[in-house]
């Protein structure tokens, strides 16, 4: 890593101001690099000029809780962090969509919209340490995700800066608009390579009117699992539908939980034929299935604190890539702590803490990771998140590269932009 | 007033005539030699035959000299926005040489005669899309049967540098499909088979020549269905939607094709595969599918689409609201959106459009003396649908609606629906042609965007009859006019310039199912600004360097500040 801070700050203070450089330490990036905190779009794009001059390489930063699920980049010169590009632009309850600047907490943008009578999707892990423009970095989706739909499909438009410091505006504030290349795909999921997100538009989603949940614990993490699949063939919506074992307080089995919401009649038909196919559990409404629904979304290990795997597959095949892990695991003395997704097909494994890995410990996971993921290729793919571990993906075709190559070259053409997509990790 | 695009219609010198050199090819090469498209599948020679309304619609064509024909680019291919030209291969126009000969040959080696269209008469069908007033017969038409003929045709047709255009039905409504001079068009229609289906996973691979429907019709017996349904779904195909990003009326509630892509193939420029066929949910690298779809057919070729199934409702109720005024119909679909209630469709139909469909064959039983009805249509859960139904007949009665009908069984459920998707083709009663416009508005505006959108048409002496998705905003004033009267086409050209610079000034968008094509891309520059048409032409180059597919569509050909001085300067 480049660090020459005081021949930046004498640059970035030229160009934005006095007093403008601070430290960004993260365990992500093993070391201290410099961060400008700009307060507009303007600065946003006058930084990203100066460094394409300079030949700096910039990465953009929300809260930094998501950063672990890429490799490290080869080089950060400069974190540029959007928390003062922060606020909401537009509410439009009638409309149902909200406009806001990509640094606001995803916590302060539930309640905006609470307040009108929405609920706000993507619903993440921990809201209040994440920010909109690194939630859609990200990709992520959130507990909604079985009944709502990924993240993405959310994103109604964008603002951006590219790589060269130009602006780009896609999409739009409208629940339908084929207007124009959708350039916010790219940027949704595209870990800030092609720019820095600074404002997003996202569409909404009516707040229910009934709230509740049906969790039924089994003997085994497998009988979970078939009666989440009975569950799923039947004629129910459940927004969210998750197994854990190993979470809570030692006792044996596994937890299989549907949590429902929508209109009154709706949910109480959806609950009747839930403890009809499942037998009956323990049954929460309103505060209280909504604390829980909280709870399971936070049980997605923080890539800040904890390493974890994260295993994506399809339903049909989902059981027998969950034995493969279970066996790794076994294999390499790993506590059995797993939450299942069973509708979407994915698993989270948490590994433990992240800080304060002996490189040597950090290195055999790194290796027993990569053979799980060869194992369980191509019908799993496999991330290992935290720390500096994460996994390069794999089995991208070369055509799907090149393009991307292309992409990044178009849109970053001087290269300042330091998140990598499919580069293996620097260590 | 009028916009661009008269300006353009006023400014224009005759359209050149233009002799293919396939034509002359193929008296002395082939054994086809004939003209037909006799290899196309049946629904495609269907939607194409001579007497149906699109072939109609291309007998009427504007004519030589008559406007729009140039918007149709001659190669080179023009250089797209304010961005850096092409460094090299731009499309061309093929030459007279054996080199065509060897061309043909070189085709016919891949795709076979049945995949090959050479004759005059066979390619006139592929003149213009739904958007008839450009036209253009293209030069030659290919008709891969698979991935890899497609690849192998991309790889020979870039070695002659020679602009591509790719086509599903032709269907499309803003010129998209339709070729420029020179251009080879290369057609999806043979790629038509249901590849896999997996219910557990719920999803379907498709080639991309499939008719819409025929997915649903597929998925049917797992109790699936494939939601997004464009008025033209017994017509159009899989790719074509792709490349729009096509909606329908119940994309209100399931959004539109974008929203149910769940991986493709695609063939680019160069001949090349880039496989993203899915279904995984988060692949690694960028979100490539999401931005293909709706990429108007510059990016590439898709010729495999996996989509995302969804379960048959188990209960589907279907409503008629009727009213004495077209306000009070769009008041209530906003009342409706502010109480967050979210049926799968709500759909206006206004007098004149009434008027239209009960006077054809389909006539649905829309009560002739309603200014305005509201077709509602709620799915799920019985209880679920039986609780909104009520809740949304309590708002449509507070605005005025006189009756509401439910649809007591499933015979009456499609004679309503028929008579919505219908509706455009029942407009043929009205004149001989119909400009079918499509922007989106802020749902809390409709009424008013509606109504100024309306006056805008009156005040020209045109007549416009509107169906729209009121749930999502989308309107599509639909004005009926003869092509053979030019100042009457300039009329209606410039009235559509009138309602995008009233919709986009008002918040709202140019397309929101249609997509842009030939017909609105200048008016791009109403929506985007220079930076940000430069950005989209710049990731369009990182798809196809040499821009050699679908040239002159989507994007403005001109920057935006010389768009406007055009207006300006055409202004009276």
């Amino acid at each position: 890593m480049t660090l020459r801070t005081e021949d930046l700050g004498v640059l970035v203070e030229r160009s934005l101001g006095p007093d403008r450089v601070q430290h960004f330490d993260h365990p992500w990036l093993a070391g201290t690099v410099p961060m400008v905190t700009p307060r507009d779009a303007g600065e946003v794009s006058e930084l990203l000029r100066l460094c394409g001059r300079e030949g700096r390489r910039v990465l953009p930063v929300g809260h930094g809780s998501k950063l672990a699920w890429s490799a490290p980049p080869v080089r950060v010169d400069v974190a540029l962090s959007t928390r003062a590009l922060a606020g909401v632009v537009a509410y439009e309850p009638g409309d149902g969509t909200l406009t806001a600047r990509a640094g606001t907490d995803m916590a302060r943008l539930a309640e905006v919209v609470a307040a009108g009578g929405h609920r706000l999707t993507p619903d993440v892990p921990r809201p209040g340490s994440a920010s909109l423009g690194g939630v859609v970095a990200a990709g992520q989706s959130g507990i909604c995700r079985l009944r709502l739909g990924p993240g993405r499909n959310h994103v109604l438009g964008l603002a951006a800066a590219l790589g060269d410091g130009t602006s780009s505006k896609s999409g739009g504030r409208l629940v339908k608009n084929v207007t124009g290349f959708d350039l916010h795909r790219l940027h949704a999921g595209g870990k800030g390579a092609l720019g820095v997100i600074l404002e997003v538009s996202l569409r909404l989603f009516p707040m229910p009117a009934r709230e509740a949940a049906h969790s039924v614990r089994f003997p085994r993490l497998a009988t979970a699992l078939e009666a989440a699949a009975r569950l799923r063939a039947a004629d129910v919506e459940p927004l969210a539908l998750v197994v854990e074992e190993g979470f809570g307080p030692l006792e044996s089995g596994a937890v299989l939980h549907a949590v429902f919401e929508g209109r009154v009649e709706g949910v109480a038909r959806d609950l009747a034929r839930t403890r009809n196919l499942l037998g009956p559990g323990e049954e929460r409404e309103a505060g209280d299935a909504r604390a829980l629904l909280g709870r399971l979304r936070d049980l997605e290990p923080d890539a800040h604190e904890e390493l974890s795997l994260h295993v994506t597959t399809r339903p049909s095949r989902l059981e027998r890539s969950l034995d493969r892990v279970l066996e790794w695991l076994r294999e390499h003395d790993h506590p059995r702590v797993v939450l299942v997704h069973p509708g979407l097909a994915t698993l989270d494994v948490p590994l433990g803490r992240a800080r304060g890995l002996d490189p040597v410990a950090g290195s055999a996971l790194r290796s027993a990771a990569t053979d799980l993921r060869v194992a369980l290729a191509p019908r799993a793919q496999v991330e290992l998140r935290g720390g500096r571990l994460a996994l390069p993906p794999v089995d991208v075709p070369p055509t799907q590269l090149a393009l991307e190559q292309r992409l990044r070259a178009a849109l970053d053409p001087d290269g300042v932009m330091a998140g990598d997509l499919h580069r293996p990790a620097a260590d | 007033m009028g916009g661009p695009r008269a300006a353009q219609a006023r400014a224009e010198a005759p359209a050149k005539t233009t002799i293919s050199i396939f034509d002359m090819d193929s008296s002395g090469c082939s054994g086809l030699g004939d003209g037909r498209a006799g290899e196309l599948p049946a629904q495609d020679a269907q939607s194409l035959a001579p007497g149906s309304d699109r072939a109609r619609g291309a007998e009427r064509g504007l004519g030589p000299g008559r406007s729009w024909s140039t918007l149709l680019p001659t190669p080179p291919a023009p250089v797209q926005g304010p961005s850096r030209p092409a460094r090299s291969g731009t499309a061309r126009s093929p030459g007279r040489s054996t080199m065509n000969r060897r061309l043909l040959r070189d085709l016919r080696a891949i795709v076979g005669n049945a995949g090959l269209v050479v004759g005059r008469a066979g390619r006139v069908p592929y003149e213009c899309d739904g958007f008839t007033f450009v036209r253009h017969v293209p030069d030659l038409v290919v008709l891969p049967a698979d991935t890899a003929q497609c690849s192998a045709v991309l790889t020979r047709l870039a070695a002659e540098k020679l602009a591509v255009v790719p086509r599903g039905a032709g269907t499309g409504l803003t010129g998209g499909a339709t070729a420029g001079e020179g251009a080879v068009v290369v057609g999806t229609a043979r790629m038509n088979r249901v590849l896999e289906l997996d219910a557990v996973d719920r999803f379907v691979r498709v080639g991309t020549g499939i008719v819409n429907q025929d997915v649903s019709r597929a998925a049917a017996p797992h109790g699936l269905f494939y939601a997004p349904d464009p008025s033209s779904q017994k017509a159009c195909t899989i790719g074509g939607n792709v490349a729009n990003d096509s909606g329908g009326p119940h994309c209100f509630k399931y959004g539109n094709t974008k929203r149910h892509v769940l991986g493709l193939v695609i063939v680019l420029a160069d001949g090349s595969v880039l496989d993203l066929a899915g279904p995984e949910l988060d692949p690694p690298g960028l979100d490539l599918v999401g931005f293909f779809t709706g990429g108007e057919g510059l990016l590439g070729i898709a010729t495999e689409a996996t989509l995302r199934l969804e379960r048959i409702p188990e209960a589907t109720e279907t409503l008629l609201a009727i009213f004495t005024s077209l306000d009070a119909a769009c008041d209530s679909v906003s009342d409706a959106i502010a109480a967050r209630l979210e049926p799968s469709a709500l759909e206006i139909i206004d007098r004149l459009t009434i008027e239209a469909v009960e006077a054809s064959v389909l006539a649905a039983g829309y009560p002739q003396d309603a200014e305005a009805v509201l077709l509602i249509e709620i799915d799920g859960s019985e209880p679920d649908v039986a609780g909104m139904s009520r809740e949304l007949e309590t708002i449509v009665r507070a605005r005025g609606a006189t009756l509401v009908r439910r649809a007591r069984d499933a015979g009456e459920r499609a004679r309503l629906w028929a008579g919505r998707k219908h509706s455009f083709g029942a407009m043929g009663r009205l004149a001989p042609d119909l400009y079918v416009a499509d922007v989106v508005v802020p749902r809390t505006r409709l009424r008013e965007l509606v109504l100024r959108s309306t006056e805008i048409c009156r005040r020209r002496g045109l007549r416009v009859a509107n169906v729209f998705h009121a749930g999502d905003g989308n309107l599509h004033p639909n004005i009926s006019f003869d092509r053979r009267d030019p100042e009457l086409v300039k009329n209606v050209l410039a009235a559509g310039d009138e309602i995008m610079e009233l919709v986009v000034a008002a918040g709202g968008a140019l397309s929101g199912e249609h997509g842009i094509g030939l017909e609105k891309r200048e008016q791009m520059c109403l929506q985007f600004s220079d930076d940000d048409l430069a950005a989209m032409a710049r990731a369009r180059r990182a798809w196809d360097p040499e821009q050699r597919l679908n040239p002159g569509k989507a994007l403005p050909v001109r920057r935006c500040i010389e768009v406007t001085e055009a207006k300006l300067g055409a202004m009276p």
